[in-house]
C-alpha cells in the first residue's frame, strides 16, 4: 500500500513538473511581467512578425485606456537561428532611448516597425516590452514573444 | 511440590534450565521453534509475512480496473492544475472565421492564423474616410463628441473616435482598424466573464478591463472596438445603434 501511494505521488510530481514545463516562460523574459491580470494602462497590444525570402520585419502595437504620456515598445529584440539544433542568438536590438520612434508621446495608440536583413531559410522570432506611461509618472512594462 | 512435578512446570524456569541437556541440538531446537511458531502452509511457505521475504513468491491479483483508477487520478490531476493556474483556464469559440480565446486576463484572436501580408483580397490603398457605418449611431447622454484621429501603419489604419463626458471627467473611444491581413488583437482583461453579444449575425465579445468596459468584434478585415466607463446596457444600446436604420 506504501509503494502505492509513492507510485502516485511520483506520477503527481511528474505531472506537475510537466505542466510547468509548458507554461509561458516568464522567468526568460527579460524586464517582463508575464501575466498581468487586467491592466490599467494597457487596453491592448500586440506584434507579428514575417520573413520574406530574409527580409525580416516586426511590427508591434499598443493601446492605452486613455491618452498616454508615453507608449510603445522600450525595447525591440530580434533572435535568429540556422536550425533546430542550434540555440536562438540576438541579432538586432533596439533600444527606445537610441531608437526614439519605438515610442509615441501624449497619444492613446502608438505602433512602430523594426525590420533586419536576415538570411533566407533561417528562423526568426521576436520580442517586444511594451511600455505605457501616464501623466503622473508610473509605467508599466509588458513582455511578448513575437512568433512568425 | 514433588520434584516430578517441578521438572514437568513449563514455567518453573529455574528447574528447567538446570535440567537441560549438556549438549544443545540447535537443529533440533529450530524445527521444534518452526512448527510451534512459524506454521507453514501447505507450499512450505510461511504463513506469517515477517518471514524471508525471498522466499515468498505471493502473486498479487491485478486490480480488475487498474487503467480506470490511473485515468481518474490523471484527470483529477489536471483538473486541479486547470484550477490553481489561471493560464491554463482557456475559453476559446470561433467565430469572425478565428478562433477567439479568453482566460482571466487576456482576450485573443487571430493568433495562428494565416498572417501572410499582401492578403490579394486587401491589397490596395487604406480608405481616406472614417468607415462611419461600423461605428454607434448614440452614445450615452452626457457624452459629446471631441475629434477623430488616424495613424496607418504597415498592416492596418485606425481610426479613432473619442467622446468625453465632463461631468463625469470621463471618455469614451470608438476605434475601427482596417487591416490588410488576417486580424489579430490581444486585448487586456480581468477575470470577469466574457459577454458574446450577438447583434444582426455578429458576435460582439464584451468584457472588463478593470474600470473599463470593452467591447471587439470582427467584420471580414475590419476590427471594431469601443471602450469606457460605461454600464452594459449602454454598451448594448451602442451597439444595438450600429444596426439600426433610421438612427
Amino acid at each position: 500500500m506504501v509503494k502505492m501511494k509513492n507510485k502516485w505521488v511520483c506520477v503527481l510530481l511528474v505531472m506537475v513538473i510537466a505542466m510547468q514545463s509548458i507554461l509561458p516562460v516568464s522567468a526568460a523574459m527579460p524586464e517582463a511581467d508575464a501575466t498581468p491580470l487586467a491592466d490599467e494602462y494597457f487596453k491592448d497590444y500586440d506584434a507579428y512578425i514575417t520573413n520574406e525570402n530574409g527580409d525580416i520585419t516586426l511590427e508591434f502595437w499598443a493601446q492605452g485606456v486613455s491618452t498616454m504620456s508615453r507608449i510603445g515598445a522600450a525595447v525591440v529584440y530580434i533572435y535568429e537561428r540556422a536550425d533546430d539544433t542550434e540555440d536562438w542568438r540576438t541579432v538586432k536590438t533596439c533600444w527606445q532611448q537610441s531608437y526614439s520612434y519605438l515610442c509615441g508621446y501624449d497619444v492613446r495608440e502608438y505602433g512602430s516597425y523594426v525590420t533586419y536583413d536576415g538570411i533566407d531559410g533561417y528562423e526568426y522570432r521576436g520580442y517586444v516590452a511594451f511600455v505605457a506611461e501616464n501623466s503622473s509618472g508610473s509605467s508599466r512594462t509588458i513582455g511578448m514573444w513575437v512568433y512568425p | 511440590m514433588s520434584n516430578m512435578q517441578k521438572k514437568n512446570h513449563a514455567t518453573h524456569r529455574k528447574n528447567t534450565l538446570d535440567e537441560r541437556p549438556a549438549e544443545l541440538n540447535s537443529k533440533a531446537s529450530w524445527q521444534r521453534f518452526q512448527n510451534l511458531y512459524q506454521p507453514q502452509n501447505s507450499d512450505g511457505i510461511s504463513l506469517y509475512e515477517w518471514s524471508d521475504e525471498e522466499k515468498v513468491t505471493v502473486k498479487r491479483k491485478p486490480h480488475q480496473y487498474g487503467w480506470l483508477r490511473g485515468l481518474v487520478a490523471t484527470a483529477a490531476c489536471i483538473v486541479l492544475l486547470f484550477a490553481v493556474v489561471p493560464e491554463l483556464q482557456v475559453t476559446a469559440i470561433k467565430v469572425w472565421n478565428t478562433v477567439i480565446t479568453w482566460n482571466d486576463s487576456k482576450l485573443q484572436f487571430g493568433q495562428g492564423a494565416d498572417k501572410n501580408l499582401n492578403l490579394s483580397e486587401l491589397e490596395g490603398e487604406f480608405p481616406e474616410d472614417l468607415p462611419v457605418e461600423y461605428l454607434p449611431k448614440w452614445v450615452p447622454e452626457g457624452y459629446e463628441y471631441v475629434e477623430t484621429t488616424s495613424r496607418e501603419s504597415l498592416s492596418f489604419k485606425i481610426f479613432t473616435v473619442s467622446f468625453y463626458n465632463e461631468t463625469k471627467n470621463d471618455e469614451l473611444f470608438c476605434d475601427v482598424r482596417i487591416w490588410k491581413r488576417t486580424p489579430q488583437g490581444n486585448y487586456e482583461k480581468d477575470e470577469r466573464e466574457v459577454e458574446i453579444y450577438t447583434v444582426n449575425g455578429v458576435e460582439h465579445m464584451i468584457f472588463y478591463n478593470l474600470e473599463e468596459l470593452v467591447a471587439v468584434w470582427v467584420i471580414d478585415n475590419y476590427e471594431m472596438s469601443i471602450d469606457g466607463r460605461i454600464s452594459k446596457e449602454d454598451m448594448r444600446q451602442m451597439i444595438d445603434s450600429i444596426y439600426e436604420k433610421g438612427r
